[in-house]
């Protein structure tokens, strides 16, 4: 066996140590109890004190301090006792030696482990007669093979270790019968001798639970912790291909529930740990990744995440993240978990764990993957087919509402519109008798356009990520590079990702260790041209001017329209009084997303001994994000901006000009030539600086406790700028022309050309937290933290925040009673009682006042308005939480899990008031809110199944929460209650939907409804405030009362196959707003629409309601009957579904065939997402559950398959 | 380790960051929001602090507007026409008035605060809190006539008024109570007069005409005097402003008007600040100047009956081509746009004091002052005067290019013109004649409401369904409640008597 390289260290310095060993025999050995806190995985500088000390114990100790595993015979070293050491600090290497000098064994580091292995040496066998060589090789569950396995020939003192390779080679006796293959770890195995060549699996000797929880802050030994935490590694979580690894935690940890609203790169999924905790906050977990908080590049509200809005997709903090760098999650549930980070982690905190160096030779990783996604069908939704639309043509027709002046004067037409202008322009004759020509309509009728098939692409999306990594014991690195590609779901789109990180580790000296992190990534991504959206609230809609979104534009428009013409020419119809083909639109009206973020991050840490330690970091990051939004001259956009045909289009294009000046001249365009160049900036400057120091003092025998003190500072500056340029003319070399007018239109229209804006968050934060723990059965926990923050405004009396919890645990199957009770490995009780805060939304504690222009057509001045009046009795919202928890590990830990309870009452959330009005503000936001949440988690771990060849592995994980809201004032109107998202009222959950009441179809086929007494109406005002809940019926929760994954893993041999289910039940879904009076032929129609009133009686056979003709909608003057219907009972789905989120193929390429490219380890495999939707409510009618179909820049989570490879050299 | 390291260490981990660097640290202010450190600064406040409500809803409720069968109602146009209490809360509620009025005098006894701590050239600090207390007079003045009875002076001891707030809110939810309607008018009448004598037109950048200049101090104690029935202070303050003969330099040229082109051109010089005749403009967001489709509005028929052969009358535009509906083309409409699209919030610019109103303060207040009189030949020689006034007002209006048959020049044609039957004594028919003018030359302004609730007219509104309903000279029904909100607050409402008995058609 060769001699490792790296460790050559040990050769210099042991002669500088030399000491020798002096065996005392009959001392008792003596070893305290120091695991309380583990050191930095990195540092192999240990603490020893230690007399008299079996070999074992020392090895013991030095696992315990450091991230080493050992690798020995058990015989081979535990005949060495009574070792004395001289000195308390040692290196790993110092200590091995001393240890093994005068014995015959030798130690080697690979990795991170240490080999203890008899010394080599020439060993004179006799040579008998008949010898046989055996060779194989020795490898683990995943087919890696083991380096440091004892061979061992029954019955002899025969025996080898295997090479970092997991080789061996042996020469024995021919008539020997047993091999015994072990290793610390895994089973041992005795084979009968009875071939040359072996390639021998080892088994790990149980499945054991997670040794370390990271708090971020700490490290602190699992037994030894009280919260409720989960830890996902990387490697369990990732599903191959996604871009954004967030998404891939839904189903994965207990009590985290994962919405994946848009699959459009950089959208966040909406993540909740634990239900929200309040009412109107931001319900956002707070991510941490190696130890710092990570700001979200633009500050995107929980609720905001469903909105379609450009700046969703900023919104994912970790979406500039190499999913390849991420070692592991870290999820803090409970207060005692995230005490430590005090305010802004009252939703729960992740973890983020990135990979660094390891001590050994250095290591190359290939890792990429190549994923296709599909193309929706209109035969998963139910959308009427172009020949259907067409008889809903003729009856709008017939009623009046499509004809030759309602075509001249629509801002939007399609087929049908387009026949009459055909007619106008005198293309096209009239039909028989003046009617509609249906030949020219007939081959419209054919069309049956698939918008899905011209929007849409077998989109193909690469991934490729090499690390390199490796180090010394006095440093190591791990840097990595890694482009991701996607060309594009839509014609529209496309993302270029870079990133690129470096991790170096220091240790000039024994005590002190230094750390240094770089991580940059760089995005290019192009999305079709949106614009943000507003509520009116008047109907109870969200608008979008100009809104491409393809997935949008397919599912809305009608198929009657063809892109194409039958000479294969994109084919333009009206939009917004312009012409309009998306194809053509798509082209010419995008936005560049161009996002550069460079982080930059120092750990400094020094020992003063194995009790007092100190460490500091610094992050610093910065980061800038552009959106361009690239409005093309010949784009619809800019088009509407000239539109000007007749008369009556001028009067009605609402993005003319009409000078104030010349009040009876025409409305002309102040966009002649040219279209926009829009940019929209924002810029995020984070410091952040924490010191900590970590106090373990001497207690005595069976006591230990530990001290954590720190301080912490966060400095965020944001700032935010727009510009928009008129007359731009791409295709001219983007010469500009502007109109004399636009100043002039600008000011009439209350619009500015450029803004500016920032934002400022100081955080100063204090903290401690004091452990103990007798013999590891007993452990208490206690925290306090000190939160200050200036967003309150001046108020000095607001800003601050104390924080704190207790917390316990009591590990039975530590206690003597239960050594002998075989069948449970662990169990163990916890309970944390605790404090936190949160700051609550949008409120200043200080009076808050603005500037602003005056608007109006003379006398422009500056003028300072007040945004709030003053609140002094501001304060943040709070929340106490009981948490209680019960861990089990049974049969040798092949079925371990955990079941956890909590209650959260959550209180001085903040919510609007109407006050009185005479202070100067009707309404008014304050701690008005208490809202008690609770619920159950369940995670199980089991194997099912373990043979040789074969195991079946399951994790379960459900979760069932309550929120009910136990004092609010009432303030939601009627449009808010039954709008998507919901509202908050008093007694119902964090938000809930409500219905207006449908109460059947009148002989007109207008719906009708229940009033507030029940008694039938047409009309409900939607801004109305007061006993809304005799209106409106409560359909149920917005988010699920339960959620939850099943993962199944089946191994045979090199393949792996996972399968992974995940469900939520319980919440309710507002349908789409999908029925008017009237419609147009530009609109898809939903089957359902055929099926609608038709002839009086039909109220009796159907509940869709009637077009109506231009008399009755007279009649029902301006009653809101229609905008009612679409939020009526008749209009909620359940959010009920199972889903097959993942079902991946993985093959471990076997060592032996390894060996020939001279690579370490390479698997492939193949994985396919979302595959299935199991079960969802039919009234749905294909629209995923998990989507809002909000426009712009959103798009549903699609079926993908992937192709992935890793390699590693 | 000893302890002396320990300590060591703590005290630079605590002294990096001690308490009170840490109130400096945290101190940074959290976005671009504003600190009002400068004089400058509390006059920026004060353009915010003119209220952004019209009360141009008031209007549905008199009888300047009726059914029209072609528009389509809303539930707050029947409200307001039936006079029940409206339930909106936005543009053109009542609800929205006492809101956004309460919200200009909060800017305003900000502005009084913050003065009170800064230093700066002392006229001009002076004018700042003129203008500041004319601001908060003049909004508590428009709440009080609309929420409360009209101010009488027997029981305005004891009828609610509104809340008069004089200090900024500090707490979520503050409680406040109604005074009385004579305590408002007292704390109106003080910050007004002490506004009036502190302000100076000096400082206005441009026009000043959306500021309280002295001008529109004076026409606002006008008609605060007039309202309080004092007529001499009223006509006293009328002349401060007009002089004492008859002044055309504050009368809306209608011709001017009239060469406007279109209702929009028409309306932009009726609303321009370069008018003399227009005393102070605030920006309105109101929906009413757009809403002619909607509820119930002015109609050709009392169009018809209110003017003949005024050159008022040719600023009339009908709203459809069955000219059922018309309006006068005073306001501009013009939108607030949100988004680059179309969508946005609909605006106006109101002239709420102009000179045309103080000639009518003064003539009202002159012809109760010669009420009193109980010599009879002084009573005529006072009522001359009062004709030699109104009369050039009456040429300026009727001496249209029609009608000029009518228009002889004196009082007696008017007479013919419209009060045929009447033959009471002069003096009655020049009361009524001035009553009829103000509410013609104010129609579709806002203010006829409150000359039906402080002369006791009686009026009958018959509704789009055929309802009759009549308001009574002292109907409980012309004081309007206060908004659910406050009443909920701890408020005090009104108690607003059952309605009139109804009559079906």
């Amino acid at each position: 066996m060769k001699k490792n390289q790296e460790n050559s260290y040990v050769g210099r310095r042991s002669g500088v140590f030399v000491k020798r060993l002096v065996l005392l025999f009959f001392t008792i050995s003596f070893l305290s109890f120091q695991g309380v806190v583990k050191a930095n995985p990195q540092s192999a500088i240990i603490q020893l004190n230690l007399k008299n000390a079996s070999l074992i114990k020392i090895l013991d100790e030095i696992k315990d301090q450091t991230e080493y595993t050992f690798l020995y015979n058990l015989k081979d070293v535990k005949g060495v006792k009574n070792v004395n050491i001289t000195k308390k600090t040692y290196e790993v290497g110092e200590v091995l030696n001393e240890c093994l000098s005068g014995t015959d064994l030798s130690f080697e580091l690979r990795d991170n482990v240490i080999i203890i292995k008899p010394k080599e040496k020439e060993i004179k066998v006799q040579e008998p007669q008949d010898e046989i060589l055996i060779k194989g090789v020795v490898l683990d569950d995943a087919g890696i093979p083991l380096p440091g396995v004892s061979i061992s020939i029954k019955g002899t003192t025969l025996g080898i270790y295997t090479d970092i390779d997991g080789k061996f080679e042996l020469k024995v006796p021919s008539d020997s019968k047993i091999m015994i293959v072990s290793i610390i770890g895994m089973k041992i195995q005795e084979l009968a001798i009875t071939d040359k060549t072996y390639k021998i699996v080892m088994h790990e000797e149980s499945v054991s639970m997670d040794e370390v929880v990271v708090t971020g802050y700490q490290k602190i030994d699992r037994k030894l912790f009280t919260g409720s935490a989960q830890k996902l590694s990387a490697e369990d979580v990732k599903i191959e291909g996604a871009p954004d690894i967030t998404s891939s935690l839904q189903g994965k940890a207990t009590g985290v529930q994962v919405s994946n609203v848009s699959s459009t790169f950089g959208s966040a999924p909406v993540i909740t740990i634990r239900g929200n905790s309040s009412i109107n906050g931001n319900n956002k977990p707070l991510w941490v990744i190696d130890g710092v908080e990570l700001e979200d590049l633009v500050n995107v509200s929980a609720d905001d995440l469903t909105s379609g809005n450009l700046t969703t997709l900023l919104s994912s903090g970790v979406a500039g993240l190499n999913p390849d760098d991420i070692a592991s999650f870290q999820i803090l549930k409970d207060v005692s978990a995230t005490a430590l980070y005090g305010a802004k982690a009252m939703n729960g905190v992740i973890v983020i764990t990135t990979k660094q160096g390891k001590e050994g030779k250095l290591t190359v990783n290939y890792s990429g993957s190549t994923s296709i996604k599909t193309i929706p069908q209109y035969s998963d939704f139910d959308i009427m087919d172009s020949g259907s639309e067409l008889s809903v043509y003729r009856q709008l027709v017939d009623y009046g509402w499509v004809g030759m002046t309602s075509v001249a004067q629509s801002p939007n037409y399609g087929a049908l519109g387009k026949m009459y202008d055909e007619i106008i322009k005198g293309n096209l004759n009239w039909g028989p008798n003046g009617t509609i020509n249906e030949d020219y309509l007939e081959k419209y009728g054919r069309a049956n356009t698939d918008w899905f098939g011209e929007l849409f692409k077998t989109d193909i999306t690469q991934q490729h990520s090499v690390s390199i990594s490796g180090g010394t014991a006095k440093s190591n690195y791990y840097a990595s590079v890694s482009y991701y590609k996607d060309n594009g779901y839509t014609v529209a789109d496309k993302v270029d990702k870079y990133t690129a990180s470096l991790r170096l580790q220091f240790k000039p000296t024994d005590n002190f260790t230094a750390g240094i992190k770089l991580a940059s990534n760089i995005r290019d991504q192009k999305v079709p041209g949106t614009q943000t959206r507003t509520f009116d609230p008047t109907a109870g809609q969200y608008r979008r001017d100009f809104d491409i979104n393809p997935f949008s534009y397919a599912l809305n428009t009608s198929r009657s329209m063809r892109a194409r013409d039958e000479n294969g020419d994109l084919e333009f119809y009206r939009r917004s009084y312009a012409p309009f083909n998306i194809v053509h639109e798509l082209n010419n009206n995008f936005v560049n997303i161009d996002v550069k973020d460079i982080n930059f991050q120092t750990d400094l840490a020094y020992k003063f001994n194995s009790k007092l330690s100190v460490k500091s970091t610094f992050s610093l990051r910065k980061a800038t994000t552009e959106r361009a939004y690239m409005i093309h001259e010949t784009s619809n956009q800019a088009e509407a901006y000239r539109a000007a045909g007749d008369q009556s289009v001028i009067d009605a294009n609402p993005y003319l000009f009409r000078d104030p000046a010349n009040p009876n001249s025409n409305a002309y365009s102040i966009l002649p030539e040219g279209g926009f160049y829009n940019t929209n900036g924002s810029d995020l400057t984070h410091y952040y600086l924490r010191n900590t120091i970590d106090w373990s003092p001497e207690l005595g025998e069976g006591h230990s406790a530990n001290f954590f003190f720190g301080n912490e500072v966060n400095y965020t500056d944001r700032s935010y700028k727009s510009h928009e340029g008129w007359g731009i003319s791409y295709d001219k070399g983007n010469v500009v022309t502007t109109a004399p007018e636009l100043q002039n239109y600008l000011n009439s229209n209350g619009q500015v050309y450029f803004y500016m804006g920032n934002g400022r968050n100081r955080r100063a934060s204090f903290f401690t937290t004091a452990a103990y723990t007798y013999m590891g059965r007993y452990v208490g926990n206690a925290s306090f933290r000190y939160d200050g923050s200036n967003q309150l405004g001046e108020s000095t009396a607001a800003r601050y925040l104390p924080s704190w919890n207790a917390s316990g645990a009591w590990n039975i199957h530590a206690e003597p009673f239960m050594m002998d009770i075989n069948v449970v490995n662990h169990l163990k009780v916890k309970a944390s009682y605790g404090y936190n805060g949160i700051m609550g939304p949008g409120t200043s504690a200080a009076l808050a006042m603005y500037s602003g222009q005056t608007l109006r057509p003379s006398d422009k001045e500056t003028y300072i308005y007040i945004a709030a009046l003053e609140n002094k009795n501001l304060t943040w919202e709070k929340m106490y939480e009981l948490n209680l928890g019960v861990e089990f590990g049974l049969l040798g830990n092949r079925v371990s899990g955990e079941f956890g309870y909590y209650n959260r009452n959550s209180i001085d959330l903040i919510d609007a008031i109407t006050t009185t009005g005479v202070g100067g503000a009707l309404i008014k936001r304050g701690n008005v809110g208490d809202m008690r949440s609770y619920g159950y988690e369940f995670a199980i771990n089991s194997t099912n199944i373990k043979t040789k060849d074969f195991q079946w592995t399951t994790n379960l994980n459900l979760n069932f929460h309550t929120s009910e809201i136990t004092k609010l004032e009432n303030f939601s109107s009627i449009g808010e209650a039954v709008s998507n998202v919901g509202t908050a009222l008093k007694g119902y959950s964090q938000r809930s939907l409500f219905s207006v009441r449908f109460a059947g179809l009148d002989h007109r086929g207008i719906p009708t409804f229940y009033g507030k007494d029940d008694e039938i109406v047409y009309n409900i005002n939607m801004q109305n405030r007061s006993n809304i809940t005799d209106i409106l019926k409560y359909e149920g929760p917005i988010a699920p009362k339960s959620y939850g994954g099943l993962t199944n893993n089946f191994k045979y041999k090199n393949f792996n196959l996972s399968v992974g289910l995940v469900y939520k039940w319980g919440n309710v879904i507002r349908l789409d707003d999908a029925f008017q009076p009237t419609y147009s032929d530009y609109d898809s129609f939903s089957k359902e629409l055929a099926n609608r009133w038709m002839v009086p009686g039909d109220e009796n056979r159907t509940n869709i309601p009637a077009i109506l003709d231009k008399r009755t909608l007279k009649e029902l003057n301006g009653q809101n009957a229609y905008t009612l219907y679409n939020k009526s009972t008749e209009r909620v789905a359940k959010g009920d579904f199972i889903r097959l989120k993942d079902l991946s193929l993985r093959y471990q390429v076997p060592h032996s065939f390894l060996k020939k490219f001279k690579l370490s380890n390479a698997s492939v495999s193949i994985n396919a997402s979302n595959l299935w939707l199991i079960y969802s409510d039919s009234k749905l009618n294909g629209i995923d559950p998990e989507f809002y179909a909000s426009g712009g820049v959103s798009m549903p989570v699609s079926r993908m398959y992937t192709f992935s490879l890793n390699l590693g050299f | 380790m000893t302890m002396k390291n320990i300590k060591y260490i703590m005290v630079l981990f605590v002294g990096l960051f001690s308490l009170a660097s840490c109130d400096d640290y945290l101190s940074e202010v959290p976005d671009s929001r504003i600190e009002l450190d400068n004089i400058d600064k509390v006059a920026e406040l004060l353009a915010n602090a003119y209220p952004e409500c019209s009360y141009l809803f008031l209007e549905t409720m008199t009888d300047n507007v009726d059914a029209a069968p072609t528009n389509r109602t809303t539930q707050t146009s029947e409200e307001l026409f039936c006079w029940k209490t409206v339930s909106s809360i936005s543009q053109d509620s009542p609800s929205f008035y006492w809101t956004y009025a309460y919200r200009g005098i909060a800017h305003a006894n900000q502005a009084l605060v913050s003065l009170e701590k800064l230093d700066g050239d002392k006229t001009r600090i002076n004018a700042i809190r003129g203008e500041a207390l004319l601001i908060r007079a003049y909004s508590h003045f428009m709440l009080v006539n609309i929420f409360s009875k009209h101010y009488d002076e027997k029981t305005a001891g004891t009828d609610l008024g509104v809340p008069y707030a004089t200090h900024p809110e500090s707490t979520l939810n503050a409680k406040y109570k109604r005074e009385t309607v004579a305590k408002n008018y007292e704390q109106i009448e003080k910050d007004m007069l002490e506004g009036l004598s502190l302000i100076d037109n000096k400082f206005y950048k441009g026009s000043g005409k959306y500021h309280f200049t002295r001008e529109a101090a004076l026409a606002f104690a006008s008609r605060f005097y007039l309202y309080k029935k004092d007529y001499a202070n009223c006509l006293s303050f009328s002349n401060q402003l007009l002089g004492v003969g008859y002044n055309s330099t504050f009368i809306k040229d209608y011709q001017k008007v009239l060469a406007g082109q279109g209702p929009k051109g028409r309306a932009q010089v009726f609303s321009s600040t370069s008018e003399a005749s227009n005393l102070l403009m605030m920006r309105k967001s109101v929906m009413y100047q757009l809403k002619f489709h909607v509820g119930y509005r002015l109609t050709n028929k009392i169009a018809n009956t209110l003017y003949k052969y005024d050159a008022r009358s040719r600023n009339m535009w009908a709203v459809n081509t069955d000219q059922l509906v018309v309006y006068q083309a005073k306001f501009e409409d013009l939108l607030e746009r949100t988004s680059s699209s179309g969508s946005g919030m609909p605006y106006t610019v109101q002239t709420v004091f102009r000179g045309d109103e103080v000639l009518f303060n003064k003539l009202e207040a002159m012809w109760e002052l010669a009420a009193l009189e109980s010599d009879e030949v002084k009573q005529a020689e006072m009522d001359k005067k009062i004709y030699a006034l109104l009369n050039p007002f009456l040429v300026e209006r009727y001496n249209g290019k029609s009608g000029s048959d009518y228009v002889t020049g004196t009082i007696d044609s008017y007479k013919t013109m419209y009060y045929k039957g009447l033959t009471p004594k002069d003096r009655d028919v020049f009361k009524r004649i001035m009553l009829d003018e103000r509410r013609r030359e104010f129609c579709e302004e806002g203010l006829r409401w409150f000359d039906i609730k402080r002369l006791g007219i009686e009026i009958t509104h018959k509704n789009l369904a055929g309802k009759i309903d009549v308001l009574k000279a002292n109907d409980s029904r012309k004081v309007l409640q206060i908004p659910a909100s406050a009443i909920s607050n701890g408020l005090e409402p009104n108690i607003i008597g059952d309605e009139s008995p109804v009559t079906q058609n």
